[in-house]
């Protein structure tokens, strides 16, 4: 049973159409990343799942409960950071952490609370409203967690934060999965996935351009190779590559390729010339990631 | 129904209910206090026919029953409508603006439970400014001599005027859970408790629209007859009617309502009935 299951999920605002039929299944126990810029759809696609807004059409189902129909079931399973989370201004956090429990009718582990809240440095006795951002982000990610639900949805989870807690908070989440617990968690932190997650998707124009197993896509992820000439090749050269290799860039003495598997060629057809530099590495997230967003196919 | 919602609602709403409460106290110990200076003054004068008209009033100032109704019962109604029309906006539409209620939402509770515990939460505020105001006629009318008028005649009076309170406050709540934001609810809400006190007002002075005193809730009220007319049933029974009504679309709307949609949204009633009769 998938722990999220989104089926042909479309939603229209008037004559807009944020979601076009987005289709994703996440596992339980993995760190699930949901990428895309601002406006691609993650917190609408995020809303409905935790049905604070609804589908135009499509099906929403959490381990295997019709999050729509059931959704205080669904809900029961989750624990919700928002975007941008605001919580009662006159409380202070710790009261917030009472109301929420409160209203769950559940009582989270005490010392599990209590290291959350010292791990992300949390004050819990300021008031919710004289917070500054950053510290309302670590008030919601508190209240996402410390429950241990067994799905944690968490919409741009470091935002605000510094680069500390969010070592702490990407910690945080790997042992959640480690509990056999699921993330999903939404962001254009490509780094961020990159580090965290197991699977990732993209969403662009409100549709999922593609789902990925990180150390997969690492492995068959074309490299870059990166030559510095000891002068200017011939205009003529590079005209005829080797079957599955791409000139990228070529700058005067410096010259870009991509390739998946002509690196032999590749590497004969460079040899030609006098070579004073050479690197190969695989692209980053943010490389392949740039790709789609400019609406390039993924090599 | 839920116990902490409820009681942070009332603790939201707690100097709402103080000062809505407190000045209505205080008004109307001043209107009993004031009433014996009143009453030897407008034994030899009287206001011009045309102004008691206004106020749905007829007779002598004199008459402690006529001078209640038009210094206090024609404006105690529009007080506590304005309180129940910032209360039911800020329930939902103040609380989506301040981004709390998306958190709130995403909790294991139902949005119908969320609605009841908030709701009981603006009416325990309401009985609150009402318990208020009673202790301003019960701290002063036993030391006045006020005639005819009992103590008890004045604590249904101020009961009287809950109805229409409710009507527009399930108003408020419903324009609430359908605008973009809750400016525009309580503009709109507002405008009309307004326009409906005019209406009433105007059509018992001007012949030609008298009619119109029918499509205004605040009439049905009747709070400018309340002390000498005594209660019309069946006027009261219509606000009943109206508040039941309103706040039945309300949480209709509710339920069907999209958080940070920044739009109108009629629709949410059609989604807040598919919700009811498909989930």
């Amino acid at each position: 049973m998938d722990a999220l299951r989104i089926e042909a999920l479309v939603k229209d605002y008037g004559p807009v159409r944020a979601l076009r039929g987005i289709d994703l299944q996440v596992r339980p126990g993995e760190i699930f990343g949901f990428l895309g810029p601002n406006g691609a759809g993650k917190s609408t696609a995020i809303r409905i799942v935790v049905d604070v807004i609804r589908a135009t059409a499509g099906h929403v189902e959490v381990f295997g409960v019709d999050a729509q129909r059931r959704s205080v079931e669904a809900r029961r399973r989750m624990g919700y950071l928002p975007s941008d989370p605001a919580f009662p201004a006159a409380m202070t956090a710790h009261e917030v952490f009472e109301y929420f429990s409160a209203i769950r009718r559940e009582t989270p582990d005490p010392a599990y609370l209590h290291g959350l809240i010292e791990r992300l440095r949390l004050d819990t006795s300021r008031k919710v409203g004289a917070l500054s951002r950053g510290n309302r982000q670590k008030v919601g990610l508190v209240l996402a967690l410390m429950h241990r639900a067994p799905l944690i949805i968490l919409d741009e989870p470091t935002t605000g934060l510094d680069p500390l807690i969010q070592e702490e908070v990407e910690l945080i989440l790997r042992e959640v999965a480690a509990e056999g617990r699921t993330v999903f968690f939404s962001s254009h932190i490509l780094a961020e996935v990159e580090s965290v997650c197991s699977r990732a998707s993209i969403v662009r124009d409100g549709m999922i351009v593609d789902v990925f197993d990180l150390a997969e896509q690492r492995r068959l992820a074309p490299r870059i190779v990166e030559v510095e000439f000891t002068a200017p090749p011939p205009a003529e050269a590079f005209a005829s590559l080797p079957s599955g290799v791409r000139l990228t860039r070529r700058d005067g003495v410096r010259v870009a390729f991509e390739t998946g598997d002509g690196i032999d060629g590749l590497v004969k057809e460079i040899a030609r010339f006098e070579v004073a530099d050479l690197s190969v590495r695989q692209p980053s997230l943010e490389e392949l990631f740039i790709d789609y967003y400019r609406g390039e196919e993924q090599p | 129904m839920s116990r902490p919602i409820f009681l942070n609602t009332l603790r939201g709403l707690r100097w709402h209910v103080f000062w809505f409460g407190v000045g209505l106290g205080a008004y109307a110990a001043m209107i009993v206090l004031l009433f014996p200076s009143v009453e030897q003054f407008m034994a030899d004068a009287q206001y011009p026919e045309e102004i008691l008209k206004f106020f749905g009033a007829a007779g002598s100032l004199s008459d402690p029953r006529v001078f209640i109704q038009v210094e206090y019962l024609s404006f105690a109604p529009m007080i506590l409508m304005m309180y129940g029309v910032l209360a039911g906006t800020g329930l939902m539409a103040g609380d989506e603006g301040r981004r709390t209620l998306e958190p709130l939402m995403a909790q294991p509770i139902s949005r119908s439970a969320i609605f009841a515990s908030r709701i009981s939460g603006l009416f325990a505020g309401l009985a609150g400014i009402y318990l208020l105001n009673l202790a301003g006629w019960l701290t002063t009318a036993p030391f006045i001599d006020l005639r005819e008028v009992g103590t008890l005649d004045l604590l249904a009076v101020t009961a009287a005027s809950l109805p229409v309170t409710a009507a527009f406050t399930g108003l408020a709540i419903l324009v609430a859970a359908i605008s973009p934001a809750r400016g525009v609810a309580g503009g709109i809400v507002s405008g009309l408790v307004v326009i409906s006190y005019l209406i009433a007002s105007f059509a018992q002075t001007v012949e030609a629209i008298a009619w119109m005193r029918w499509l205004s809730p605040y009439y049905y009220s009747n709070s400018h007859g309340l002390l000498t007319d005594g209660v019309v049933w069946w006027q009261q029974g219509l606000l009943v009617g109206l508040a039941l009504l309103t706040f039945g679309l309300a949480w209709l709307a509710f339920r069907g309502h999209e958080i940070e949609a920044g739009v109108w949204q009629p629709r949410a009633l059609v989604r807040g009935w598919y919700d009811l009769t498909r989930r």
